[in-house]
């Protein structure tokens, strides 16, 4: 299992020394939308890539946004990473770009946009796709469970699961449901990647700010995913206010921890 | 009016307070003014509205985070003022594409003008002025710009390329 974290200029120094326990790295595509070939080229030959979507609104029923598609198609062409992936969410509708994730309701219907959508990503960029679970604090409704419905999405895309680890305690956590349980009704082998960073609190809910060291809870259930799943690949997604080297080289070693040789 | 699917009816939720105080009372007549395909209705129903506000936050969040970085001198006079003044602004106003963020920057500048005009930093104006026109060129001069705490005079040139990339030079004058 590859250990890594998400690419962000702010780390470029300590990324760029190569850190031995840093297997693999996560590029975020919209970062590199206008430029970055020289940053990618020189990325692709230190560490495996992974090339991770924020935009791509697989959720929005109609064609996707042509213009977006073509330019995460070219990072894909430049990076040239062992998959992509791509959240199981909507970021626009037909009449407004809403610039960040929103959940989907888990119908049928909606795992034929999402399954249609991740089919045409990743034939056009000639790279198996992964869905991620989003952190949602709308609880949405329909006529399948999240976890049938997470299992026949991968089935009818042919795709794997990014599993973010945060998202599900916090979803769990938020919703009141069992984590375990939850992960136990997923088919073990779509799951391919995790995501994992610390949570965060406002007043009574759990969020996901991406910017705390994970905490202990977070690293048994990733354990028990790990357990559960054949794992190739954990991240971490530190996104904001980030720590100095010696604490990054903490959350680092909490990833080892997770995969449990070390 | 053509019917709308369900990611299109919580989408003009997520981006129009008004719309979600009035959901928030009564969703039917929501779902019926947004001509929501019947089949998504009973899921429209069942959306709790704290939940909506407080997903509809998240994004105003991120919103605000882009603003801030158009704006960083505005934001610094603004302290902590900045967030709520911002809510009060987006929470029922979407900008509309294309460049959202300095579109959403302007119009919040805008905004500002009209209520605090002391605030708003008059070179990061220009700027966003300047960068949403189709305009070749412009100079602004200010008698009195602030920059490291003291106020000088301040020329700002901007010029676009043949390429439509715009370019700004400024310099402060030593009195």
């Amino acid at each position: 299992m590859n250990i890594g974290l998400g690419y962000r200029r702010e780390l470029d120094a300590w990324i760029d020394s190569q850190p031995p326990d840093v297997d693999c790295l996560e590029l975020t595509a919209e970062h590199f939308f206008l430029d970055g070939e020289e940053t990618l080229s020189r990325l692709a030959q230190k560490f495996q890539l992974y090339v991770h979507g924020l935009g791509l609104s697989l959720g929005t029923p109609g064609p996707p946004d042509s213009r977006r598609l073509d330019q995460f198609a070219r990072v894909v062409r430049l990076a040239n990473p062992a998959w992509i992936s791509d959240h199981i969410a909507f970021t626009r509708t037909s009449e407004a770009d809403l610039g960040h994730l929103n959940p989907v309701p888990p119908t049928r219907a909606m795992l034929r946009v999402i399954a249609d959508h991740a089919r045409e990503v990743s034939e056009r960029c000639q790279k198996p796709i992964l869905l991620e679970n989003i952190t949602s604090h709308l609880q949405l409704t329909g006529d399948l469970s999240e976890t049938d419905f997470l299992n026949q999405l991968c089935e009818r895309a042919g795709c794997g699961l990014l599993l973010d680890v945060t998202n599900l305690f916090i979803n769990s956590r938020n919703h009141g449901y069992d984590a375990r349980q939850w992960l136990h009704a997923i088919e073990p082998g779509r799951i391919t990647q995790l995501h994992i960073v610390g949570y965060a609190r406002a007043g009574e809910r759990y969020t996901d700010s991406h910017s705390q060291p994970i905490q202990e809870e977070l690293i048994e259930l990733a354990r028990a995913v790990v357990r559960h799943a054949p794992v190739q690949a954990i991240t971490l997604e530190w996104d904001e206010d980030f720590p100095a080297t010696p604490d990054l080289e903490l959350e680092i070693a909490k990833l080892k921890r997770i995969r449990g040789r070390d | 009016m053509a019917e709308i699917d369900f990611i299109t009816a919580l989408g003009r939720l997520l981006r129009d307070g008004n719309l979600r105080d009035v959901y928030a009372a009564q969703p039917d007549t929501v779902a019926a003014r947004l001509d929501l395909r019947p089949e998504d209705r009973p899921a429209f129903r069942q959306l709790v509205p704290e939940d909506v506000e407080f997903q509809a936050r998240i994004l105003l969040r991120k919103r605000f985070d882009l603003v801030r970085r158009f704006l960083p001198d505005t934001a610094g006079r603004l302290g902590e003022k900045a967030w709520p003044l911002f809510l009060e602004y987006a929470r029922v106003n979407w900008p509309a594409e294309p460049r959202v963020a300095l579109r959403d920057a302007f119009q919040f500048c805008q905004r500002l003008r009209e209520q605090q005009p002391s605030l708003v930093c008059q070179s990061e104006w220009n700027r966003l002025r300047f960068a949403l026109s189709e305009r070749n060129f412009a100079i602004h001069g200010q008698l009195r710009a602030e920059g490291d705490g003291i106020a000088r005079p301040r020329v700002q040139i901007f010029y676009r390329d043949r390429s439509r990339r715009w370019r700004e030079f400024s310099f402060s004058l030593r009195l």
